[in-house]
């Protein structure tokens, strides 16, 4: 054999043994899980990260260990958020469509397919509802155990579609879901449902993360309410998540639309106005001021992101100065570049009465194969032993052993002083009122959540779609210092007016037919690729 | 007069076996990938969706965008790979063997490490700016967005320097097997130089560089990872990618899909079609090795110049892999500030990484394997004999590289379930058997262009000469066609392993259990780790890369011998 045969040969050897080599290392300093003789087993459906499911997993092997029981969780991992939400809603359709032809010997149709894990239509016809029935009454499932993990929406539209059920756990912990425990609804924010479909595990709000070096660079300080994300200075330094991608982040730009609807409000009610008067502000010059605000902080974008990760660590590296951030990440990033020897590089601050606390949820499938096990993990993750190990120090009694998950708990026993010392973040308390004179945001959700979904395409359709000429517009006016006529074309959203979004766009969402959306949608996104290109032309001229 | 009859059918009854293959394992899962393009809310069917995407000026504008990505890398990719072949297969050149050994580098880098690389070198506070700052060549108040500012240059550049190995391996087993005579033959009639390079080298090597180009363009055309890096969203892949993760319906992604696809089957039968017009010369395998001309000093400096140019720029995103792999903290400085083996500890020694290692050998050994018995048939098919099958067999094997790999892996995982056809196959139980089609049938064009290539410049004389002495299909086939066939086999199955081992879409989406997750899901599970994931991506990327770079020497060192020396890298 030549030479280099063996020298690759050789090589090929030295690099398949390293992780074995560096594994056995490791494993005499680390405990290692154990997987023999494991009795039951738990199947997950996460987009939860490793570390994550790392800690819970050991937690909830300990504890079942001491009732002499031996588990391993399944962990199921089809991706994020997004196709979880797609894989799940696939499973259930498949399945139930073979319980229904197969078991029940009965005719599938396309309008049972689009019907029977949706709330009744009026005028839908009788199959349809027969479907919805034998669904709901049936133990139909996907062979998975716990849906774990994603924005509270989707758990909401899973249950409501009947893939989710009643896992009994206001009945099994009066404590934690009775007066003093889990409040159900905190300052408009659902955190478990009436129906016990799904329960919040921890809790996560969104904030500002920003980069000490690019904000010193431009020269401004570190912003910590979303006007300040509007700044021109921050033009392409802001980068941003697509709200069409995510449902957290849609919640996030509806409560910066909320916000700017609460201050109309109030502004009304201060001078005067009663309720309705002060309502009509809101939806008008509110709405419109949310709007105005979305478009200048969109113009600073420097992209719209799916990915949630990819913000904390692009302003980490200095791609960006500032940032829309859930809370852990953010603080996260922070740590990490402080471990690296560089602290305070990234900064991470909540918008301080600008933002609500979103929770986390698990909820019980349909069908789950291994309910009581299931429901023994979601008393785990809900007891005082769980909620350590979402909100403690890594190494702190009872926390995380391999990583800090920097989760806040949802149980309001957790923010007990007595543990301030065992928390990562014990400056955090959402349930406290929060510090300083502005008083908390309370979400209204009968202002803008019948437009949820409509005010995430209003943003795809004036600021992710046209990116490069609202970027072209943006830098003409900073450039031409704002001058009166382009401000002004600038600042008109009178195409996405309160009336327009909650009237006709609204009814072509809700449309069967997707065409008529995507009529509105591409109609909306060249009527603002027109807008902006005029704005470029005026302020260009001076105008 | 039997056998005769008997042979006749072979052909179309091997043709219609691989016909059922492709249906079962990419047609069908495809369609019922895109099936929401043309079919509406109440089942009918409907053209609506796809008549939208035409009416769609941000979709034209990005398929607009895509087509100018894809005709610039592949003009760019074409005039790199092959100029680099051409230098490394004529002259003698100091280093010659390690510039060759450095050529696939670009491509054994796992697609999101990738980036991590990229973005650290050319990032508003990557190290490039870095080093301009510090020679005073940027004021550092005022960093250059690099990847920002001259997005599509940076994409056409980024993905041209990543692909153009595909052009150089396809064309270097042309130039090694290209008969000596003929250009000797030339150069004494007085055709020289360029000339001779223009009139007699191109045209012999064509069929390789249309292999190496067409894939080239297809991938360019629907290349998502770079695009996505530069947030260049106006592109039809990233607005596909977009689309797909969209909360809400949307039907229109997947018309955009087929739009996608019918341009690519037209674009690329188009261009085969030219190809096939412009008349192979000469294409008869080398008779005996070529002598490298050795150079005067001045271009052979300029040689070795441009070559550690080449490669050392499309190595760049590998070297800050390396670093950052190793770096205890990278920012703002033009090298890591301290180094540390903690992340490649933690990574490599992590409980993921040993089983999704055996698992991704498992899957790619066995992919590789698909590729090359399934490509080289279909390629021999098309090359020798007559099966009209054939040449649909061979623009459908085309097909997988225009296609979204999310959308393949919803496809699959459509097709595998309970109560369908194929639900044996469902991968919540064992993803191994629809992972290893999955990737096999993902990497099959790269298996079926080298191949065909190579059998399109291995002469039938020869196979004719052998079945003349008495030698049956078999041996024909055993004992002369593929010995002749293997450099490019070699090289087609290369690359059908490397980016099998690196591929990602399938391997997110139908490895769902811990247990089963290959290589590339262990890096992503890394890598959403909060704080220090990038760094224990990279580190877990350079041990693929490292693992890739050793598979792949040992099997050029073992294998590459049969060829009596025409694969000689």
């Amino acid at each position: 054999m030549r030479r280099s045969a063996i020298a690759s040969g050789a090589a090929l050897v030295v690099v398949l043994c390293v992780p074995f080599v560096v594994r056995v290392a490791a494993s005499s300093s680390r405990a290692v899980v154990a997987r023999a003789g494991v009795a039951e087993t738990l199947v997950i459906l996460t987009p939860n990260n490793e570390a994550i499911r790392v800690e819970l997993e050991r937690g909830f092997r300990a504890s079942m260990a001491r009732q002499g029981r031996t588990v391993a969780i399944d962990w199921r991992t089809p991706g994020g958020a997004s196709e979880i939400a797609r894989y799940v809603a696939s499973e259930y359709a498949a399945s139930f469509h073979r319980r229904w032809t197969d078991a029940l010997h009965k005719p599938w149709s396309a309008a049972i397919a689009a019907g029977f894990s949706h709330p009744a239509e009026p005028g839908e016809p009788g199959e349809v509802a027969d479907a919805r029935a034998a669904f709901l009454a049936s133990d139909v499932g996907c062979g998975i155990d716990l849906l774990f993990g994603g924005p509270s929406p989707d758990f909401a539209k899973h249950a409501a579609a009947g893939r989710l059920v009643d896992a009994g756990l206001a009945g099994r912990l009066p404590a934690l879901f009775g007066e003093g425990g889990i409040p159900r609804t905190f300052r408009g924010q659902t955190f478990w449902d009436r129906d016990g479909r799904w329960t919040g595990t921890c809790l996560s709000s969104f904030g500002i993360c920003t980069n000490r070096d690019a904000l010193a660079r431009l020269g401004v300080p570190r912003p910590s309410s979303w006007e300040a994300l509007a700044d021109p200075v921050l033009a392409g330094e802001v980068a941003l998540a697509d709200p069409t991608k995510s449902s957290s982040v849609a919640t996030a730009f509806e409560t910066i639309v909320q916000v700017a609807m609460s201050r109309a409000f109030d502004h009304a009610r201060a001078t005067g106005a009663d309720e309705a008067a002060a309502t009509d502000a809101a939806r008008h010059a509110g709405w419109d001021a949310g709007m105005r605000l979305i478009r200048r902080i969109g113009a600073n974008a420097r992209y719209f992101t799916d990915s949630a990760t990819k913000i904390p660590l692009d302003v980490s590296m200095g791609e960006g100065a500032a940032g829309l951030c859930i809370d852990f990440y953010g603080r996260a990033q922070g740590e990490a570049a402080a471990a690296a020897g560089d602290p305070g590089r990234v900064g991470f601050a909540p918008a301080v009465g600008e933002m609500s606390y979103n929770a986390d949820p698990i909820g019980l499938l349909r069908g789950a194969p291994h309910r009581e096990l299931a429901v023994a993990f979601m008393e785990f993750v809900l007891s005082d032993e769980g909620q350590k190990i979402w909100s403690f120090r890594r190494g702190a009694p009872g926390g995380p052993e391999r990583y800090a998950l920097r989760r806040l708990p949802i149980s309001p026993h957790l923010y007990d002083h007595a543990y301030d010392a065992d928390r990562a973040d014990p400056d955090e308390n959402p349930y406290a009122p929060p510090a300083g004179d502005a008083p908390p945001f309370v979400y209204r959700p009968e202002w803008t959540r019948a437009l949820f979904g409509a005010i995430s395409l209003v943003v795809r359709a004036t600021c992710v779609e046209p990116d490069a000429e609202l970027h072209d517009a943006w830098t003409a006016l900073v450039r031409a210092k704002f001058p009166a006529r382009a401000t002004a074309v600038f600042d008109d959203v009178s195409l996405v007016d309160f009336a327009t979004v909650n009237g006709p766009l609204r009814a072509a969402m809700q449309s069967s037919d997707p065409l008529d959306e995507a009529r509105w949608t591409t109609r909306l996104i060249e009527e603002h690729r027109a807008l902006y290109r005029r704005v470029t032309a005026l302020a260009r001229e001076g105008q | 007069m039997r056998k005769v009859n008997a042979r006749r059918f072979v052909a179309p009854a091997i043709a219609g076996a691989l016909a059922v293959v492709l249906v079962a394992f990419l047609v069908a899962p495809l369609a019922e990938g895109v099936r929401g393009a043309v079919v509406d809310a109440n089942g009918h069917f409907t053209l609506a969706y796809i008549g939208n995407v035409f009416a769609n000026p941000i979709y034209r504008e990005g398929f607009r965008n895509a087509v100018a990505i894809g005709i610039a890398a592949t003009a760019l990719a074409g005039v790199v790979g092959v100029g680099a072949a051409f230098v490394l297969d004529r002259y003698q050149i100091p280093g010659r063997r390690v510039f060759a050994a450095l050529v696939p580098l670009p491509l054994m880098v796992p697609p999101f490490v990738g980036a991590i690389g990229v973005k650290q070198l050319f990032g508003q506070a990557g190290a490039f700016n870095a080093l301009l700052a510090r020679v005073g060549l940027m004021n550092a108040a005022h960093p250059i967005d690099w990847l920002r500012d001259g997005r599509f240059v940076a994409v056409v550049a980024l993905t041209a320097l990543h692909l153009y190995p595909l052009v150089y391996f396809n064309v270097a087993a042309a130039l090694g097997g290209l008969n000596v005579e003929l250009e000797e033959a030339a150069a004494s009639l007085g055709c020289r130089g360029a000339r001779r390079f223009f009139k007699i080298t191109l045209p012999a090597i064509g069929p390789s560089l249309f292999a190496g180009g067409s894939i080239v363009f297809i991938w360019s055309l629907t290349e998502l990872g770079v695009p996505l890096m530069c947030d260049y969203t106006r592109v039809t892949s990233v607005q596909i990618f977009t689309g797909l993760k969209d909360i809400g319906r949307n039907p229109f992604v997947y018309a955009l899909v087929v739009v996608v696809l019918v341009a690519t089957v037209v674009l690329y039968a188009g261009a085969r079609w030219l190809a096939g017009r412009a008349r192979v010369v000469g294409a008869t395998k080398v008779a005996r090795a070529r002598r490298r001309v050795p150079l005067r000093p001045a271009p052979r400096a300029a040689v070795v110049v441009a070559m550690t140019a080449l490669i050392v720029a499309a190595a760049l995103p590998n070297v800050a892999v390396v670093l950052v792999a190793f770096a205890r903290d990278w920012y703002g400085t033009v090298l890591p500030a301290g180094l540390t083996v903690d992340h490649m500890r933690a990574a490599v020694g992590h409980d993921l990484v040993i089983p999704s290692i055996a698992n991704s050998l498992r899957y790619v050994t066995l992919s590789t394997a698909f590729d090359v018995v399934v490509g080289t048939t279909i390629a021999y098919l098309v090359v020798r004999t007559r099966a009209r099958l054939a040449h649909v067999l061979d623009v459908v094997s085309m097909l997988p590289l225009s296609v979204p790999g999310l959308v393949m892996a919803f496809g699959y995982l459509a097709v595998t379930r309970e109560g369908r056809l194929l639900s044996f196959l469902n991968p919540v139980r064992d993803p191994t058997a629809l992972l290893v089609i999955a990737y096999g049938v993902r990497r099959l064009p790269f298996v079926v262009r080298s191949a065909a290539a190579g059998l399109t410049q291995v002469s039938v004389a020869l196979e004719e000469a052998a079945a003349s002495l008495g030698a049956g299909a078999w041996r024909t086939l055993s004992r002369v066609t593929l010995p002749l066939l293997s450099p490019h086999l070699l090289a087609g199955g290369t690359f059908a392993f490397a980016l099998s081992m690196l591929e990602v879409s399938d391997s997110l989406i139908l490895a769902q259990r811990q247990a089963t997750y290959p290589i590339t899901k262990a890096i992503y599970e890394l890598y959403q780790l909060l704080g220090e994931g990038r760094q224990l991506a990279a580190a877990l990327g350079l041990w693929a890369m490292a693992f890739l770079a050793a598979a792949i020497a040992f099997s050029r060192a073992v294998l590459g011998r049969r060829d009596g020396g025409v694969f000689r890298i």
